[in-house]
């Protein structure tokens, strides 16, 4: 039971303590957060002495504030962090023991010397004190940040600016300009007070400014415990100004509250930090939160700067220095609404040019790319006519070995019959002069279309007859048809067609690739139809085989350059693509139909006839 | 005199060599293809047949095959028009008496079919 109750903590704690708040930092973080909780405990429930809770309250400050300073000096000592996040932390960590050092002074002043809190306004104590807002503000500024330029950096000043002319609004209706009225309880003591607002805004627009220029990753790590702790602190500082212009601030009250709640998070801000590693982790919910509220900061600032305005005046106050600031600060805001308009715009204009450049350039980067893979598909179907060539090449030697044998042999015997009886017989002429003639004519035909074939890759196109097209294509492949027995060719191509517009040698690799295909379909034999009749408009050219067939997801990438089907090494995956292409170039179509494996293939191309 | 078989699809070669061989004193025989090829070596005691390798209907090499099997001891030569090694190493394995390539002539291979005739079978 106690082993299971063991188990289900460690599992609590693997799945929801977070890994960097473990061993002495975890520990030390627990004990802090039940510290501060122990003084809300007795901030809610104590009743007793004034002077009593004054003292206890400012000594409770001391230690908790001692280790948030301590904490920080350990990310700004640790040599694993980058140098611009250590330099953050150190003025981080200084800040944190100014703020310890007053807290230390007025405890001594107040609690151990005994001056009485309503004159402390003024004190030795608030150097210390006023060192921690440029200290810190130091810092965070140091946080490292994605760089900003241009337009950028301008619109974040202006936003910048417009959080703190509407925080400012607010603060000096309410906290300053009564601080300085000369009827006052010593006015100086009253500004001192004011001051610590003042520095409150500037690390409010510090920390803003973070927010709006991206933090970087290691930035993000700690920047949550760092914006509470900031929050939590301004909080105690603008109640305790409020008191204080009042005349009634006390120590051991909520408004001390803060300052503790802010030491614990600057400690667990160190924690954090600490475990800072370089790899950059996602955005988390809350850090993606925060960068789509960084857009709206402005203009909630412009509505909150307009409220107090419109707040200042319903209530009818006529202190004139509160609303003459209020007013130069909704004068002020109005301008700064007013620049960030003409920032936008003149960006925007700016951006328009770009794009406009940008569209411009990818026109023309297509157009180039086009020509270049116009260019390639060219030098492609070069190559694979090349490829068509050195095929047949075997074939050619094959069928012209046979005819230039036979004249050899004939004339030989002819030369024989010569020497041997000094004549020879016209019966033997008459046998022998036809077989050469015939063997003669028969090699030339055959290199005739080898070297037609082989011309130019400029398509010639000139009105034809596809029955003599079909015809000189297979004079070509006899050879290649011949070798396997098992393979017949029906060929249905009638001589009185209408005439297409075409290139014959481009035909012919058309034809060539397709037979080629549809005897590699067939390996066990069978039989290829080549039938060509007239539709509406040109000829359709169909090489039909009953071979292997296609699947439809076959048939619907068949036409894509380097797709095959064949086994490996034995297609290149060009032949039907060329044939595509060349078919296009020709303003024709071609189409695959096929019932499904097993049940083989019908390639129809349709050329467009010859005009009129 | 010897029997000799010429099996070749060229219809022109089989007239030459019909002639020739015949003016030479053979007796002759031509087949245009392998089927009827072996037919003729069954039907008659063909002393020394000349297969073309490559012809529909059988080819050459399925033809020497069939030979080896119902009549080992003919003497064969293979008279080829393409050159293909692999077709060639198995006739040799076969045992084929030579392998002559097109273009050769009746000369050539007259010289070729005397030699191979006067060696044992």
């Amino acid at each position: 039971m106690t082993e299971g109750l063991a188990r289900g903590v460690t599992g609590w704690r693997v799945r929801y303590w977070p890994a960097w708040l473990r061993g002495r930092w975890g520990m030390t973080a627990g004990l802090t957060g039940v510290y501060v909780l122990g003084y809300l405990a007795w901030v809610s429930l104590a009743q007793g002495d004034e002077q009593l809770r004054s003292a206890a309250s400012n000594f409770a400050l001391l230690p908790i504030d001692l280790i948030a300073a301590g904490a920080a000096l350990s990310p700004a000592l640790d040599r694993a962090l980058p140098a611009s996040l250590r330099r953050a932390w150190r003025f981080i960590s200084l800040a944190l023991f100014a703020n310890f050092l007053g807290d230390l002074l007025y405890f001594a002043l107040a609690n151990g010397l005994g001056v009485p809190e309503g004159q402390l306004a003024l004190s030795l104590a608030d150097p210390a004190y006023l060192a921690f807002y440029p200290l810190l503000l130091v810092g965070v500024l140091s946080l490292p940040v994605a760089p900003v330029a241009g337009a950028a950096r301008l619109k974040l000043w202006l936003d910048l600016g417009t959080g703190l002319v509407a925080a400012w609004m607010a603060v000096w209706f309410f906290i300053i300009a009564p601080a300085a009225q000369p009827a006052g309880p010593g006015w100086l003591s009253q500004a001192i007070a004011a001051a610590y607002p003042i520095g409150d805004l500037v690390l409010l627009a510090g920390f803003l400014s973070l927010i709006f220029r991206r933090p970087d990753a290691a930035t993000r790590a700690a920047l949550l415990f760092l914006l509470a702790a900031i929050l939590c602190f301004i909080a105690s500082d603008l109640t305790y100004a409020a008191l204080v212009v009042a005349g009634t601030f006390v120590s051991g009250g909520w408004a001390d509250l803060g300052w503790f709640v802010a030491s614990f998070f600057f400690f667990v801000a160190a924690a954090r930090q600490r475990h800072y590693s370089a790899e950059v982790p996602p955005l988390r919910p809350w850090e993606a939160a925060l960068e789509r509220l960084a857009p709206a900061l402005p203009l909630l600032a412009i509505l909150f700067g307009y409220g107090v305005l419109l707040g200042v005046q319903m209530a009818g106050t006529t202190e004139r220095m509160g609303l003459g600031g209020v007013y130069a600060g909704a004068s002020l805001l109005t301008v700064l609404v007013a620049g960030r308009q003409a920032v936008d715009l003149v960006e925007n204009r700016r951006l328009n040019a770009e794009l406009r450049g940008l569209s411009a350039e990818l026109e023309a980067r297509v157009i180039a790319r086009t020509q270049e893979l116009n260019q390639a598909q060219e030098e492609l179907m070069a190559a694979q006519k090349l490829a068509i060539v050195g095929t047949l090449a075997a074939e050619v030697v094959h069928e012209i070995s046979n005819p230039l044998n036979n004249i050899v042999s004939a004339s030989e015997s002819l030369e024989g019959d010569l020497q041997e009886r000094g004549r020879v017989e016209a019966e033997t002429l008459a046998v022998y002069l036809p077989i050469m003639s015939r063997s003669a004519w028969h090699a030339s035909r055959i290199l005739q279309s080898l070297r037609s074939f082989s011309r130019g890759q400029t398509p010639e196109l000139a009105p034809q007859n596809l029955a003599g097209v079909v015809q000189d294509t297979l004079i070509l492949l006899a050879p290649r048809l011949k070798k396997s027995g098992q393979l017949r060719l029906a060929v249905d191509v009638p001589d009185d067609l209408p005439r297409v517009v075409c290139d014959r040698n481009q035909i012919a690799q058309v034809l060539i690739n397709l037979i080629n295909n549809a005897q590699d379909a067939m390996p066990a034999g069978g039989r290829i139809s080549l039938r060509a009749r007239a539709v509406a408009g040109g000829v359709a050219l169909e090489v039909q085989d009953e071979g292997l067939g296609l699947t439809e997801a076959e048939q619907a990438r068949l036409f894509t350059a380097f797709y095959t089907t064949k086994p490996i090494g034995q297609g290149s995956g060009l032949g039907l693509s060329i044939v595509e292409r060349i078919v296009r170039a020709h303003r024709g179509s071609v189409r695959v139909f096929s019932q499904g494996p097993g049940h083989g293939s019908t390639f129809t191309i349709v050329l467009p006839a010859e005009a009129g | 005199m010897a029997c000799l078989l010429l099996v070749d699809d060229n219809a022109d070669f089989r007239t030459v060599f019909q002639r020739k061989f015949t003016e030479l004193g053979y007796q002759v025989m031509t087949a245009p293809d392998g089927v009827r090829g072996l037919q003729a070596v069954l039907d008659t005691p063909v002393d020394l047949a000349v297969l073309d390798l490559k012809m529909a209907y059988r080819d050459g090499l399925e033809t020497l095959r069939l030979i080896r099997s119902v009549k080992p001891v003919t003497r064969v030569i293979i008279l080829s028009a393409l050159v293909d090694e692999a077709a060639e190493r198995e006739a040799r394995a076969l045992g084929v008496s030579a392998i002559l390539h097109k273009p050769i002539g009746i000369k050539n291979l007259a010289e070729t079919i005397r030699q191979t005739l006067a060696e044992a079978p």
